[in-house]
């Protein structure tokens, strides 16, 4: 069976390097974007997800506008979407989470362990 | 959007953001700033639009007692005014490390029961919106730790923008003025 695909999105290059190397370490296929434009670009352009990875705090385009545009194209229907932010949301923040579909969210700092295990229950949901 | 009125909105919610129309901007502001300086003590009052000499004389016309208000000034204009007021400090509106840091000290000086910031809309003439949207998030932390209040007004126009929506996710209600 093919790995299942994860685009991982965030500013900071450390965290890119640090969750991408964790994911492949558990067999993922992993691809990043520095971004949410970049992120878009290469959806638009490469292999669909399975899962993204998103900042929230990013800048040109936020994590939750890039969100919005990906829900909003029929071509990315079924990818999921796991926030991975230092933001603390409040209950209305959460609500609009939920209405995008996303699935949780992964505080950081980010502990590989809690990475993981939400990475695989929302592939499995 | 909302059915409560902006004042109701600030009694029932820690962190409220304020969409005010731009051709009764001042005006409104000082509407809902009258009713709530009968209800809250102490008011820190972000200056990102207008000097705080300027707001304090709108504030006398108005009848609303200035006492009651400290400032933080970053505009430009208002700096010399601003140094001659007991209760007012100037920050440059481009270092956002200082006015955090700043914001915070006076939240813990002075112990307000509400902290509004006039507005962060403005700050975009030369901030990235990620920067600004990570202030307001900062801010509002400091807002839960201190259990005072927060109103964040901007026009009415900017309901849509990005930075709006960003903000939204971190109050606890948006309030719209008529």
């Amino acid at each position: 069976m093919a790995a299942k695909r994860i685009m991982v999105v965030d500013d900071e290059p450390d965290i890119l390097e640090s969750v991408s190397a964790a994911l492949e370490k558990e067999g993922y296929d992993v691809v990043t974007a520095g971004d949410g434009r970049e992120c878009l670009r290469k959806l638009e352009r490469g292999k669909k997800p399975d899962l993204i990875l998103m900042d929230f705090f990013m800048p040109g385009m936020s994590g939750r506008e890039a969100i919005e545009r990906i829900r909003r194209d029929p071509k990315f229907g079924g990818v999921k979407i796991v926030y991975m932010t230092v933001a603390e949301f409040r209950e209305r923040g959460l609500q609009s989470i939920r209405d995008l579909g996303v699935k949780c969210c992964i505080n950081k700092p980010i502990s590989v362990e809690d990475l993981i295990k939400k990475v695989g229950s929302s592939l499995r949901k | 959007m909302s059915k409560k009125s902006a004042f109701e909105a600030l009694k029932s919610s820690q962190v409220t953001l304020l969409l005010v129309p731009g051709e009764s901007y001042n005006s409104s502001i000082l509407k809902t700033l009258k009713k709530a300086s009968k209800r809250y003590s102490k008011v820190l009052y972000v200056a990102l639009n207008r000097p705080a000499s300027k707001i304090v004389s709108e504030f006398k016309k108005a009848g609303i007692d200035p006492a009651r208000f400290y400032f933080i000034d970053t505009v430009v204009d208002g700096m010399k005014a601003c140094k001659r007021m007991k209760n007012c400090e100037s920050v440059g509106a481009n270092e956002l490390v200082e006015l955090s840091v700043r914001i915070g000290e006076v939240i813990g000086r002075i112990k307000p029961d509400l902290v509004i910031v006039d507005s962060f809309h403005t700050m975009q003439a030369y901030q990235e919106r990620e920067v600004i949207a990570r202030l307001a998030h900062d801010l509002i932390a400091k807002i839960d730790t201190s259990g005072c209040k927060g109103l964040f007004p901007l026009l009415a126009a900017d309901r849509d923008a990005p930075l709006t929506k960003d903000l939204e996710m971190f109050v606890d209600y948006v309030a719209e003025l008529k």
